[in-house]
């Protein structure tokens, strides 16, 4: 992995791209999940209640969400309608943070389905952003990497479950989570 | 543009993940294979066009990530075929470069199949099945977006 990631470091998408101001390569791809709050605080919960709800979930969220997000990000290229893309991603942040402050021990099925749901809506927002980038290879690595580290992230935070205090900590957090994602969603619905 | 050195790296390096789940000996046996088919894929010309190539080698990877998922008792008869294949496919990749010295390092992230061994003999798989997951998601976008024509896919000069 590190030789793959010194290798698309190396291999930026500029040679052949220079001048064209399209956004592109691995650096682009892995800045672009951390340059959205919205997109950025989604990820992190996706891991965090992963890591309340224990095992399988804890895993079985982040290797769900990629492959959802890709289905997802071949609509978004395509051109395929869909939902308002900015709500749906806002409803992810609040929903997703609410998880976590009401510690809610969804089923296996009903939260693979939630988390599918909402990684199709970031997917078509990463998908429909795509098109416009030149070495898209470079972009699609650098961005499910970021989103892999960031649902990593999340299972870190999670970890605090066990020190003292620390699910009232998480439970706050999830509840800050939500907030944020309240005001994406009124911005969203207002602009 | 669908070039340069990542997918040949994404391809060995998926190739590897799942060549941890492999036994042994047979592990070693599709390693060779790899590197055969990928010798091969490089001297053959083969007059495809390279949205062909790249397609073949992205399809190789998502199938060879997905095992990563499947008990491999249930495929361990196809663990040979897939490795000629997918060395094939990226020995061919290799020889659109124009430069040997890609598959030389195409070849390397093969061997992360040693780490990862380390991780299926512990049952610490999970930590492959996870890094599977975003290969399988890397190999399906760059899959589409070359199958879909738009403003970041337009063939270039180099192309």
């Amino acid at each position: 992995m590190v030789l793959i990631a010194a290798s698309a470091l190396i291999a930026t998408p500029a040679q052949a791209h220079e001048g064209t101001g399209l956004a592109g390569g691995f650096i682009a791809g892995v800045l672009h999940p951390l340059a959205g709050l919205d997109h950025m605080l989604a990820m992190i919960s996706v891991g965090l209640w992963g890591a309340f709800l224990g095992r399988p979930l804890v895993y079985a969220l982040p290797m769900l969400f990629p492959g959802a997000m890709v289905v997802g990000g071949a609509l978004g290229m395509a051109g395929v309608g869909f939902p308002p893309v900015e709500v749906g991603i806002a409803v992810s942040v609040v929903t997703l943070g609410a998880m976590i402050l009401f510690a809610v021990r969804a089923p296996v099925v009903v939260a693979c389905a939630i988390v599918a749901i909402f990684a199709l809506f970031h997917g078509y927002a990463h998908g429909a952003e795509l098109p416009s980038a030149a070495d898209p290879v470079g972009y699609s690595a650098g961005f499910v990497l970021s989103t892999g580290l960031l649902h990593l992230v999340g299972i870190g935070f999670g970890l605090l479950r066990a020190a003292p205090a620390g699910t009232i900590a998480l439970r706050a957090a999830g509840g800050a989570i939500a907030l944020s994602g309240a005001w994406f969603l009124l911005t969203a619905v207002t602009a | 543009m669908n070039g340069g050195l990542v997918p040949l790296l994404l391809l060995s390096a998926t190739i590897g993940l799942m060549l941890a789940f492999v036994p042994g000996r047979s592990a070693w046996f599709a390693l060779a294979a790899f590197a055969v088919a990928a010798l091969a894929g490089l001297a053959i010309p083969l007059g495809l066009s390279p949205q062909i190539i790249f397609t073949a080698l992205w399809l190789s990877a998502i199938v060879a990530a997905i095992l990563v998922y499947v008990p491999v008792a249930r495929w361990s008869v196809a663990v040979l075929p897939l490795c000629l294949n997918a060395g094939f496919w990226l020995g061919a990749s290799a020889a659109l470069t124009g430069n040997h010295a890609a598959l030389a390092l195409g070849l390397l992230p093969v061997l992360i199949a040693i780490p990862a061994r380390w991780f299926t003999h512990r049952k610490f798989d999970i930590v492959i099945k996870v890094i599977a997951s975003w290969m399988i998601a890397i190999a399906s976008l760059s899959l589409f977006v070359s199958l879909i024509p738009t403003p970041g896919y337009k063939p270039d000069h180099m192309e």
